[in-house]
């Protein structure tokens, strides 16, 4: 069962277990090694030519590797090999943990923006879609909507109703004059709408002309009366 | 354990940097600005935290990976 082939310094490294025992073979062009090892714990060594400067890297494992294609790490360690000593463990030891702590963090982070960046952007959309700006919905117990009520101050549109309510842009004073009478409101739109004289209208409605002056000035008081409310 | 200071913390938003981006490009214009201010928030919020408190050091690594592998096998 042959586990491994990778190349460490242009040294190759052959790694095979067998009944539990892994056996390790080094080779170069100039040394051949071969070890073999239990728990990870004891080493012996079978056969040696010349110095050894390599010890057990697991298979596959990328961190390692990348840790190892710094070659600053990769002095450490074999000076650590040849004189181990408690201060160049911790060094090798301190130099690993900001390697790999670094990893970690930038490797957690590029999932972790994906994640916040999907989560808030569904956030923001619920809110929208939850507090739309609808022009053309009703208010409340009324007909008119957000979209009556802009003016536009560009154009001038000719407006060609009939009807007093049709001119006016202000829900209170629409309600207003929906409450007045028929006659009442025929009055003001031709006084209004119509800019025709009293005398004019009196004629049009075939009544005196105080008499269209006195429905013109209850109606207005009426409005004035309702839209102080 | 490693301590973030403040020059590492601007390293690793400049390598995070076009991830931000990237992950911005999923929203609407309008809302860019805020998603990025947003995600720099919690980046340097879960830095506080201090999400990793334990980091192995190497000796410690080759050993989890050896038990590791040996039970694989």
């Amino acid at each position: 069962m042959v586990y491994i082939i990778f190349l460490i310094n242009r040294t190759y490294v052959f790694e095979f277990l067998f009944r539990r025992i892994a056996f390790i073979f080094f080779t170069n062009n100039e040394h051949m090694f071969l070890f073999f090892y239990q728990n990870n714990e004891h080493m012996f060594c079978i056969g040696l030519i010349g110095e050894v400067k390599l010890i057990v890297f697991k298979q596959k494992n990328l961190i390692l590797k990348k840790f190892f294609e710094d070659p600053k790490n990769v002095e450490l360690y074999e000076l650590y090999q040849s004189n181990p000593s408690q201060e160049l463990k911790e060094k090798i030891d301190s130099n690993f943990r900001k390697y790999y702590f670094s990893v970690r963090l930038l490797a957690y982070f590029l999932k972790a923006i994906h994640y916040e960046a999907m989560n808030l952007d569904q956030k923001t959309r619920k809110y929208q879609q939850a507090n739309q700006l609808v022009l053309n919905k009703e208010f409340d117990d009324t007909e008119v909507s957000m979209i009556d009520l802009i003016g536009d101050t560009n154009t001038e549109t000719e407006i060609s109703s009939i009807y007093l309510e049709d001119y006016v842009c202000d829900p209170k004073l629409y309600k207003a004059i929906q409450n007045l009478s028929e006659k009442q409101k025929k009055v003001l739109y031709l006084i209004f709408v119509k800019d025709l004289q009293l005398s004019e209208i009196a004629q049009i409605l075939n009544v005196s002309i105080q008499n269209v002056s006195k429905t013109k000035n209850v109606a207005i008081s009426k409005l004035k009366k309702e839209f102080a409310e | 354990m490693p301590i973030i200071n403040q020059s590492e913390i601007e390293e690793l938003f400049r390598m995070l940097e076009p991830k931000i981006k990237k992950s911005l490009l999923q929203t609407s214009q309008q809302n860019r600005q805020d998603l990025e201010q947003d995600i720099k928030v919690i980046i340097l919020t879960k830095i506080r935290q201090n999400v990793f408190k334990d980091v192995p050091g190497f000796f410690e690594f080759i050993g989890q990976e050896a038990i590791s592998s040996e039970n694989m096998s």
